[in-house]
């Protein structure tokens, strides 16, 4: 069916799975022939391979005292990709479950974060996302299937949430970011979906919201009493993220975005975990197509393909590119990407402080290399007209005044593109969405 | 605004939104590809110059009174090199003696052409100019290397022999400092190929400015690091600049086609990301690695081995030949500095005279044939 990494069988073949050596094999994956069932079989143990610290498996006596009830956050899009994770890990646990009489190695919490529509029509997308995510309902039937696991499951809306502590940004000329607090009256009704369809591009609206949503999880993460995160991401996924932060100029922040480690929030220590990154995305799809029960719960994307070529997103363009590699006989790329990024490490000088925006830290002042490559200094004007225009253009716009943020390079890039004036919240917004959302206690159902 | 009485008398009244967005008293005739603020000519000149000359101190690239050769193809890169380096010579003082140097390849129509340029181009500098031939340096045409080796592999040569059609140039004319016209634009791509072919060798330090192979006396650096190709052509377009518009002609191989396309993508809804991608590849760390490097095992001292490394990208951005290093000395064939027994350029005229042998005996095309799959294998 493709030339990419997953060959589908005719459903003719004569031939046979190449592990159980029974079954008629369905697909070629990586040099071998399987059916259905031993290739979800060989795909679940490249999960649990990444999930073998002690801390996920079914404790007792002295490390079960150590190491407490492990609680694991799984960011849940109702794309492919988290699917699949959601089913194997749930899965993982629903054998646990079963074997220990009762006991599991952790309990799961599922967050899913209800994007915002930024097609700029506000009832555009109401069916597709609160379809799949009305109060949970959808997501009960799906858990379900994993009885008798408990899951406990949140949604918060980006959307909807009030931008509270609202700045208006503005980056001048020598790529200081100025922050003017808005009139509070004003910002009340603004919401995050109202900022990010004020922002001048498509690419740059999803920049700021994979900010946003990434400090979301994290501070969800610390409300559920959760110490460990796992994405979905497949490996395809991870590489296009190396791309997608290097063309931002966030290529500092790749060693601590697409490999598992554990980092420092607020002061705690949190697992971050990408079980996923050994199988390709073509490779999760092939997991999907052979698990019909789970497939009812995919949410379709929007098709990047349908986009006009200047309203496509960094992400649009790098996840297009791979799509292509793998149908042109690179395929290996995806693997050769994320490999190098695991090779990669932070910055060796001692760190400045946060980025008041998206947090990370901050090593190097991106201003003076931004103004010495990027001028901005007039021609000496020549003549009475000249002069008489700049007098009167200077009479329309006066010099903006405020606090100057500390904010990291490839944040500065994307608010100095988002447009005059453009409002977005402090980094402290988050954790008052999550307040505001989340209620701690597992019955609540959130607003 | 009205049309007020105190406004100058015009045929037609300049909006206040037409108006350049740096000195807003002339007309704006561009959008700036780095960040599309619209500007008039004036304001673009002295901010594209400025921005050069602030890549120059900020790296101290030049000393005073040093002699330096741009590489001149007659191009529109190193036309606006020379251009610029003459401008900003004169306006900061920098107190530069400035010379053309000129690879003639022997490519028919092409360099006839593009020499003619780099000549004109000497006159309107008043810059002495050298012209090096590949036939005196190393007994062949870039042509007869297309017919003998075949148009794919032709990019191999044109940067590894260009390269050091350049330093044996520079050498001739007893100058150390080479400065070419390689973009931002290159800049990027060359960040993007070394992830995407996870050459881990390259990525630390693919974006420095000023490289100097191990033992080579000839240090080479690149002024236009943070120039867009776009404004580069903007300015020669502006400035009226005499140039030859042909590039090299042999397209880049595959995979590079397809990276240099995707970043064209990028380009149109990110105008920013070229400058973006150099400021990620500039602050690539790598990881303590567990093991010796083999750079590191001989001794030599990391930067020298990291600018060996760098001389292995071509100019047009072509695979480079990866051969075991030695330490830096001296070609047994013909005593150019290299860190190998034998240089390459070397290694890749034994090979044609190899198959030009073979080609003259069985007249048949299968020595080119051979040679081409040989060189494949080199290059990766
Ligand atoms: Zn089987
Ligand atoms: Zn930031
Ligand atoms: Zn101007
Ligand atoms: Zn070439
Ligand atoms: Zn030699």
């Amino acid at each position: 069916m493709s030339s990419g990494p997953v060959t589908y069988l005719p459903l003719d073949t004569d031939d046979q799975c190449q592990r159980c050596k029974e079954k008629r094999a369905v697909l070629l994956s990586r040099k071998e022939k399987f059916c259905p069932d031993c290739f979800v079989f060989f795909m679940r143990g490249k999960q649990r391979k990444l999930m073998l610290d002690e801390r996920y498996k079914v404790k007792y006596g002295q490390v079960a005292d150590r190491l407490g009830v492990q609680k694991v956050l799984l960011p849940l899009s109702y794309g492919a990709s988290s699917l699949v994770l959601l089913d194997m890990v749930a899965s993982l646990l629903q054998e646990q479950n079963l074997a220990h009489k009762g006991k599991q190695g952790f309990e799961l919490v599922v967050v899913h974060l209800k994007e915002p529509n930024l097609s700029g029509n506000a009832s555009d997308n109401s069916e597709t996302d609160s379809d799949f995510a009305s109060g949970g309902k959808k997501f009960k039937e799906l858990a379900l299937q994993y009885s008798p696991v408990n899951i406990e499951y949140h949604e918060v809306d980006i959307e909807g949430a009030v931008l509270t502590a609202a700045m208006k940004i503005t980056v001048n000329n020598q790529f200081g970011v100025i922050a003017l607090p808005s009139s509070s009256d004003e910002a009340e009704k603004r919401t995050i979906g109202d900022a990010l369809r004020a922002c001048a591009t498509r690419s740059l609206q999803e920049d700021l919201l994979s900010l946003m949503k990434n400090e979301l999880i994290r501070g969800l993460s610390l409300k559920t009493g959760c110490k460990t995160i796992i994405y979905g991401h497949s490996m395809t996924r991870l590489a296009n993220e190396v791309i997608s932060l290097t063309v931002k100029g966030r290529g500092l922040t790749i060693h601590e975005s697409v490999i598992n480690k554990s980092i420092e929030y607020n002061q705690q220590e949190l697992q971050v975990i990408f079980p996923l990154r050994d199988i390709l995305k073509a490779e999760v799809i092939a997991i999907l197509l052979f698990n019909e029960a789970l497939q009812k719960f995919l949410l379709p994307d929007a098709k990047p393909g349908s986009r006009l070529a200047k309203n496509m997103t960094v992400r649009d363009l790098t996840t297009q590119y791979f799509d292509n590699l793998d149908a042109t006989g690179y395929a290996s790329t995806a693997s050769t990407v994320v490999k190098t990024a695991e090779k990669l490490a932070g910055p060796k000088e001692p760190q400045q402080g946060t980025c008041d925006v998206c947090g990370s830290s901050i090593h190097h002042q991106p201003q003076k290399w931004l103004s010495d490559i990027t001028v901005s200094i007039a021609a000496p004007l020549t003549t009475e007209d000249e002069e008489e225009y700049a007098r009167q253009y200077g009479t329309s716009e006066g010099s903006a005044e405020g606090k100057e943020l500390r904010v990291c390079y490839g944040c500065t890039v994307t608010l100095a593109g988002s447009g005059k004036q453009f409002e977005w919240p402090m980094r402290a917004t988050a954790q008052e969405i999550i307040d505001e959302f989340v209620l701690t206690d597992d019955e609540d159902e959130g607003p | 605004m009205s049309s007020s009485a105190d406004l100058p008398r015009k045929d037609r009244k300049i909006k206040p939104s037409a108006l350049c967005e740096l000195c807003h008293g002339r007309k704006a005739v561009m959008k700036r590809p780095k960040n599309l603020q619209k500007l008039c000519k004036e304001c673009f000149f002295l901010v594209f110059e400025t921005e050069i000359h602030n890549t120059i101190t900020s790296a101290k690239l030049f000393q005073k009174g040093e002699k330096v050769a741009i590489g001149a193809s007659g191009g529109k890169d190193s036309t606006v090199l020379a251009s610029i380096l003459k401008t900003l010579n004169e306006r900061y003082e920098y107190g530069l003696e400035l010379v053309l140097l000129s690879i003639d390849e022997g490519i028919k129509g092409y360099r006839d052409d593009s020499l003619a340029t780099v000549k004109r181009n000497q006159q309107q500098y008043e810059m002495e100019l050298e012209i090096v031939s590949y036939k005196e340096l190393y007994d062949w045409l870039m042509d007869e290397i297309v017919s003998c080796a075949g148009i794919r592999s032709s990019c191999t040569y044109c940067g590894v022999l260009r390269r050091q059609a350049l330093d044996r140039g520079a050498a001739k004319l007893g100058i150390h400092h080479v400065v070419t016209g390689h973009n931002a634009d290159d800049m990027a791509e060359t960040v993007l190929m070394n992830i995407l072919r996870g050459d881990t060798a390259r990525l630390e330090n693919s974006c420095s400015i000023l490289t100097q192979s191990s033992g080579s006396p000839i240090k080479r650096s690149k002024p236009f690091k943070y120039s867009y190709q776009k404004e580069i052509v903007l300015y020669a377009h502006y400035k009226k600049l005499d140039y030859f518009s042909t590039e090299c002609t042999y397209a880049p191989e595959a995979f590079r086609g397809t990276a240099r396309e995707l970043l064209k993508g990028l380009g149109a809804i990110r105008p920013s990301c070229i400058m973006d991608i150099i400021y990620s590849g500039e602050h690539f760390v790598l990881a303590q690695k567990k093991k010796v490097t083999k750079s590191y095992k001989n001794g030599r001292d990391k930067k020298a081995a990291t600018a060996e490394d760098e001389q292995e990208i071509n100019p047009d951005g072509s695979v480079a030949l990866k051969t075991t290093k030695r330490d830096g000395n001296t070609c047994e064939k013909c005593g150019y500095i290299t860190s190998n027994k034998i240089c390459k350029a070397c290694v890749l005229l034994a090979g044609l005279e190899a198959s030009r042998a073979k080609a003259s005996v069985d007249g048949s095309e299968e020595g080119a044939a051979k040679l081409g799959k040989t060189l494949e294998l080199l290059s990766f």
